[in-house]
This record gives C-alpha cells, sequence and structure tokens, in this order.
C-alpha cells in the first residue's frame, strides 16, 4: 500500500502511529487524510497512552527475534512484556517506538524518498605521499660528561669540592653538558642512566677504589669488573681519582671498549696540609690530579693531558723539596697510568646527520617526539 | 728550601753509620749515596731517620687511614703494606732529590 511516498507492508499500514484525544488508534493513512494530526509529538502523550500505543504496534507485528548485544534475543512477547511491565527495557521499546512513528509522520510530507548514498564505483586513492625529497641535515648537539664526585666522605669530600670548583666549570664553560652526581645521588642507578647515552663522552670522579671497583656514596659499586655493561663505557675516555683502579678495572674498561683511561694503579696517597707550612700540602695533589681533566675538557689528547698532569706533580713537587708531601707526589706520580688510545680526544660537540626520508616508522616516531604535532 | 730539608737526611753511610744532609751534599763535604745501594735494613734506618727528623705530617690514602709520622714510623719498622708504600714513596722522592743536587755539583 503506497501512503504519500512510501510502500507499507499491509500489516504495517494497519498499525496505529497516534492515539487520538479520544483514545482512538490511529493508522497512519488515517493520520494522512487529517493534517492536523501531522504536527503533533507522541512524546507529549502519557506513559501510560505511549506504552499502550507501542503495545498495539508491537500486536500487529509479525513474531521477530530481536538481537541486543550483551543480553542476547527477545521474541515479540517477550518485549511486550517488558512494556506491560515498565522494565527499563520496556521503557526504551516505547521510546522507540514513539519517535519512529514521530518520524514516520513527519516523513509523509517529504516530496523524495530517502536513497542509499552511492558508493564509489572504484576505491578512493590513496592521499598521495609528499614528495619524498632525499636530503640529510646536519645538527650539532653537546656532548656530556658524566661526575662521581663523592661528596658523603670526609677524606674525599676536600677533592671533591676542589674538582667541581676547579674541573666542572672548565668544562662548563667549554660548552659541554655537565651531569655531576653527588651527594647521595652518586650510585650506580644514576651512574648507568647517563653514562650509556652515547653523548657522554668522559666519565670521572673521585671516590674510594680498589683493584677491580670505583664506588660512590657509601661504598656503593659505580663500576665493577664483570659487573657493567659495556655499553657504559665503550666510546668514553675515563679519569677516577680513586686507589687502585688503573690495576684491573681500567684495563677492564678499556677491553669492553673505553678509548681510555686515566687513574692509578696503587694507592693515591695525600699529605693533609700542615698548618705550620706556607703551602697548603692537599692542595697540591689536587691540583696535580685535575690537570688531566682540564687539559682533556680543552681537546688535549689523553697522552698530552697525562704529560701535562705528569709536568704538574713534578711542578708541585719542587715546591716542598725533600717533605713528605714530595715523597708522596712522587709516589702517586709513579702510580698514575693511562691506558688505551694515546691519542684519545673529546670535544663539546658533536655533529649528528639526519637524511631524509626516514627509513623507518620507528625514526618518525623519534621525531615525532622531539618536534610539534600538528594535523 | 723548607725548614726540614736541612735536618732531614737524604744519605746514609752504612760504614759509618752517619746520616748525610743537604748542606754536607751541596758543599761537596760528602758524596751521595744513593738509596738504591743500601740494604732493605739501611733504607729502613735512613727513611725512619728523615720521618723522625720531619714535621709529624699526617699521610692519607684516598682509601685508607690516616697516619701520623709515628704511625708511618712503626709501619715501617714492622713490614706493613702502608709502610712498604711509605719506603717506596721516599725512595721515589729521594732517587730524583740527589739526581737533581748531584747536576748541580756537576756544575
Amino acid at each position: 500500500m503506497k501512503i504519500g511516498k512510501l510502500n507499507f507492508k499491509d500489516y504495517a499500514a494497519k498499525k496505529p502511529v497516534l492515539l487520538s484525544p479520544s483514545g482512538k488508534f490511529l493508522t497512519i493513512k488515517e493520520v494522512t487524510a487529517t493534517p492536523k494530526f501531522e504536527f503533533g509529538s507522541l512524546h507529549t502523550l502519557s506513559g501510560e497512552s505511549q506504552a499502550k500505543l507501542a503495545l498495539e504496534r508491537y500486536k500487529l507485528e509479525p513474531d521477530f527475534k530481536l538481537g541486543i548485544f550483551e543480553q542476547g534475543v527477545m521474541t515479540k512477547a517477550d518485549v511486550m512484556k517488558h512494556i506491560q511491565d515498565g522494565t527499563e527495557f520496556g521503557q526504551l521499546a516505547v521510546q522507540v517506538e514513539m519517535q519512529y512513528c514521530n518520524e514516520l509522520m513527519q516523513s509523509l510530507k517529504m516530496t523524495t524518498v530517502p536513497a542509499f548514498p552511492k558508493l564509489p564505483d572504484k576505491p578512493l586513492p590513496a592521499v598521495p605521499e609528499w614528495k619524498q625529497i632525499k636530503r640529510c641535515f646536519w645538527f650539532r648537539i653537546k656532548n656530556i660528561v658524566l661526575f662521581c664526585e663523592n661528596t658523603t666522605d670526609a677524606v674525599t669530600t676536600p677533592f671533591a669540592l676542589y674538582r667541581i670548583a676547579n674541573v666542572h666549570s672548565v668544562f662548563a664553560a667549554r660548552g659541554f653538558n655537565i651531569v655531576a652526581l653527588t651527594g647521595t645521588n652518586v650510585t650506580r642507578t644514576n651512574f648507568e642512566a647517563t653514562a650509556k647515552k652515547p653523548l657522554t663522552v668522559y666519565l670521572s670522579g673521585i671516590g674510594h677504589g680498589n683493584y677491580d671497583v670505583y664506588t660512590g656514596h657509601a661504598g656503593g659499586i659505580i663500576l665493577k669488573v664483570g659487573a657493567y655493561d659495556p655499553a657504559e663505557v665503550k666510546g668514553k675516555a675515563i679519569h677516577f681519582l680513586s686507589c687502585r683502579t688503573a690495576a684491573r678495572l681500567g684495563p677492564d674498561t678499556v677491553a669492553k671498549g673505553a678509548k681510555c683511561y686515566a687513574g692509578y694503579d696503587e694507592n693515591f696517597t695525600f699529605v693533609w696540609d700542615n698548618p705550620a707550612t706556607p703551602i697548603n700540602e692537599v692542595d697540591l695533589f689536587k691540583k696535580s690530579d685535575s690537570i688531566f681533566d682540564i687539559y682533556m675538557a680543552n681537546g688535549f689528547t689523553a697522552q698530552q693531558a697525562y704529560n701535562a698532569a705528569i709536568a704538574t706533580f713534578n711542578a708541585c713537587i719542587a715546591l716542598v723539596p725533600g717533605t713528605a708531601a714530595a715523597s708522596w707526589l712522587s709516589y702517586d706520580r709513579d702510580h698514575f697510568r693511562l691506558l688505551g688510545d694515546p691519542n684519545t680526544r673529546i670535544s663539546p660537540y658533536r655533529f649528528v646527520r639526519i637524511c631524509l626520508p626516514l627509513k623507518t616508522p620507528l625514526h618518525e616516531e623519534m621525531l615525532a617526539e622531539v618536534g610539534e604535532l600538528m594535523d | 728550601m723548607n725548614n726540614f730539608l736541612a735536618k732531614q737526611p737524604l744519605c746514609y753511610d752504612p760504614h759509618r753509620m752517619k746520616f748525610i744532609y743537604y748542606d754536607e751534599l751541596v758543599s761537596g763535604q760528602e758524596e751521595i749515596i744513593f738509596p738504591d745501594s743500601l740494604s732493605r735494613e739501611d733504607q729502613k734506618k735512613l727513611i725512619t731517620e728523615r720521618l723522625k727528623k720531619g714535621p709529624d705530617d699526617t699521610v692519607q690514602s684516598i682509601s685508607g687511614m690516616p697516619y701520623t709520622r709515628d704511625d708511618l714510623i712503626h709501619a715501617i719498622e714492622n713490614d706493613e703494606d702502608m709502610g712498604n708504600m711509605t719506603m717506596e714513596a721516599e725512595l721515589i722522592m729521594l732517587r730524583d732529590l740527589l739526581r737533581l743536587i748531584a747536576g748541580q755539583r756537576a756544575k
């Protein structure tokens, strides 16, 4: 049966779409014949009337199975029971019926029947990639220097404070990025995180040590033979002011890829300041050792830095001839070792080349992290 | 020149059991006797005497205990590790210093 522009099945044409003020069910055909009814809204009916209309509509509907996600299947009788019982689903079913009837009555005024949208005959072509330009860019980035300065120990603290004031400042002035672990932060966890970074080029500091180990706060291990990842030392230059580490730990780091290692293969021993003398003896020891770091910071080779340290030891010895300070400066000088490549140099900067197009999704993700994303 | 350089012996003559001092060496009054020519016991005598005549410095390794002058003498006499290290340090310094003096005397 055709009503307006729509073709109705017989049973559908018989289903009421409206309840007149007198309580009579009206079919779509009767509503069409009475234009004033077309402007009504079923949502203004009482809940009881809405349920009555919905039940009448369902009664004329052939049996069906209504599938609901997560709830299963309902028959026509099930739905009508829900409406009669006023359950949550029953109220929803009434609301759906009222809304549809409203839209159906409005649709009778349509001059055209809604049509299915036309699907593209062929799949739309993919959005074309931007033209891939083969080009490389160079970026200058700062290298990192990692210091582990034990400032929680009475013996190491004076040396650490001297190094912070006189060594770190030189590296900073040269443009290195400084990561200085001090106090309770001189831990293996903190050391490992920075040491492994490819930009970290120099490891240095003062701490207790022995033939196979360099330590940090409270004796905690920083580097120990057989207990570190080679990535922590590979490609780095290393200098620790510590006892004995150049005997086994130093060679081990070089074997694992460190460019060079400077340190002492026996106890680094010093003389505390004697107020009765005009020279501060302990400062001579601080100065002699730290010259290695200062030369490295200034771009000299490890061999030149080592030679400068030896020369400084000798100059300091000459300031206090015949004294205990001279003896121990001589001892430390003779136990100072340079292992690995003597031509090692470090630079405050390095250059990274990035070539387009990027080769892997991972590289694209990394690019997205450093840049600003826009749609 | 520091105050103690003249007071601490730089050489030891085991035949005469005599400690030799800076002024005697510079003036040419005494011959230089390098410590390597001495026995270990005579080296100990020389170093111990030097410590006794020197100031009461406090010496310490980064990973060790502090040693006073008397502690060091005790460590040398008992062949302790720190005593051996002290011997080594003193002997290195004396060799270098005596070479310098020998060079000055040659001029």
